[in-house]
């Protein structure tokens, strides 16, 4: 390519295709030269066949030889570029747009729609293809319309501009949707995240990640007792009533020798050198009193009202003073004594009602006084 | 002069048949082809160059119309003729 061949190399070329000796190819170039020189310096143009013709031509500097190729000539070294025919271009491209095109090399659908057809030569060229070319004939037709009408140039142009913004579009459809996949993935991995520690908050299986601290209820203490000890001060037996709740809901049901949870004292703010701690316990155990208490009242109300009255002003004066735990000591004990006295005599009273204790038995979980009601239910 | 005049004055010259000459004159052109083909350039001492030229494409106006043209872009085969032999060309 952009080699120069000199004359030597032209002598070997020319005996190699003629299949004869290089001298004789010499004596044929030497010859075939000095006669056309010859003959131009006679004012003769001299015309070779397959290879063109040389004539004198006239200029202000002097004389001049023109060389005009012969067709076959021309057209074979023309061959890669055959398919390529002079196109009509609108008003509307300009300069500038058609060097873009030369800069770029690439169908730029975002200019003008007059650019298809310097980017249809740029396509033809780089590929020859020896299809038929539409863009002239549309061309010519639309020279005088508006630019509206290029629009169905652009769909009428060669296959080759809207494959590849097929393919643009569809490797854009599939960025987005990776996009949307990966948001939707990451937002779903925070709620499961928030989920996660609501759960994990509730839960009072021993499947916490957290370290968790669990003491047995022994037969001589209490919940008291266990505050005391873990937490510094009595008060905060409430929070792990509450804490083991979903387990008992009614931390007098629990039994001896019951393994509990005892809540980290973060959970619930327990702090016995805190007074508003020890207010806030005091304040979580009278509502827990309160969510625990009330179907025993229910219970009592059906029965005898003057046995209860006395029942409970024993039972609440008891209470007051130990601030209504669970006792099971020899306290808890007594009570019982005392109440199952009391118990009999209602049970004397009231057959008739065993059928409303009853149905309350299966909501009622209360400890003293669920007691009662096995009383009344064996009977 | 035509082709046939000079395949005559070749054959006397260089003793060969004329149909030597036509093989003679046809290889030349092939090399011609070829070589222009590959863009190179042939240069005869004394005489000149044959060479193949690229031409991009390009916008051609039309001045009397207007119309704008956009030329393809196409490889054409250029002779330019040597000093020398411009010189003798002027001096006789």
């Amino acid at each position: 390519m952009k080699e120069k061949i000199a004359f030597p190399q032209l002598v070997e070329l020319v005996a190699e295709k003629a299949s004869t000796t290089n001298r004789m190819s010499e004596l044929f170039l030497q010859e075939l030269f000095a006669n056309i020189t010859q003959a131009l310096s006679c004012g003769q143009s001299v015309k070779i066949k397959g290879l063109g013709s040389f004539k004198l031509a006239k200029d202000n500097t002097g004389k001049d030889i023109v060389f005009t190729p012969d067709i076959d000539l021309a057209e074979t070294v023309n061959a890669p570029f055959a398919q390529f025919k002079p196109v009509e271009l609108c008003d509307e491209i300009s300069q500038e747009q058609l060097d873009e095109i030369d800069a770029t090399m690439q169908p730029k659908t975002e200019k003008l729609e007059q650019n298809d057809d310097a980017s249809l030569q740029h396509n033809l060229e780089k590929q020859p293809v020896s299809e038929p070319q539409p863009a002239p004939e549309p061309q010519t037709e639309t020279e005088d319309e508006e630019p509206v009408a290029p629009v169905a140039e652009i769909v009428e142009a060669t296959t080759q501009p809207p494959e590849r913004s097929r393919k643009r579009l569809w490797i854009a459809l599939a960025a987005v949707i990776a996009a949307i996949a990966l948001i939707t993935g990451l937002v779903l991995h925070k709620n499961s995240g928030q989920e996660n520690e609501k759960l994990a908050q509730n839960d009072t299986i021993a499947s916490q990640p957290t370290k968790i601290v669990i003491d047995t209820l022994r037969r001589d203490n209490s919940l008291h007792d266990m505050a005391q000890k873990h937490y510094g001060d009595r008060a905060f037996w409430v929070y792990i009533a509450l804490e083991n709740q979903q387990q008992f809901p009614d931390y007098h049901e629990i039994p001896k020798g019951t393994a509990l949870i005892i809540p980290p004292a973060e959970k619930y703010g327990i702090n016995s050198d805190s007074k508003q701690s020890l207010k806030n316990a005091s304040q979580a155990s009278s509502k827990l009193k309160k969510a625990t208490r009330p179907k025993v009242e229910i219970i009592e109300e059906v029965v005898d009202e003057k046995v209860d009255k006395k029942v409970d002003e024993k039972v609440d004066k008891k209470d007051g003073k130990n601030d209504d735990e669970k006792e099971i000591g020899k306290e808890d004990k007594k009570k019982e004594e005392k109440v199952d006295k009391k118990e009999l005599k209602k049970k004397l009273l009231s057959q008739e009602t065993e059928d409303q204790t009853d149905d309350n038995d299966s909501t009622a979980t209360t400890g003293r006084h669920s007691k009662k009601h096995h009383h009344l239910r064996h009977h | 002069m035509q082709h046939k005049e000079l395949v005559d004055t070749l054959s006397k010259s260089l003793g060969r048949s004329k149909s030597d000459i036509n093989k003679l004159l046809e290889a030349l052109s092939n090399v011609v082809i070829e070589r222009c083909s590959e863009l190179d350039s042939i240069s005869v001492p004394r005489f000149g160059t044959f060479e193949a030229v690229k031409h991009n494409e390009s916008v051609e106006v039309d001045n009397e119309t207007g119309k704008r043209t956009l030329v393809p872009p196409r490889v054409e085969v250029q002779f330019c003729a040597s000093n020398i032999l411009k010189k003798k060309l002027n001096q006789p």
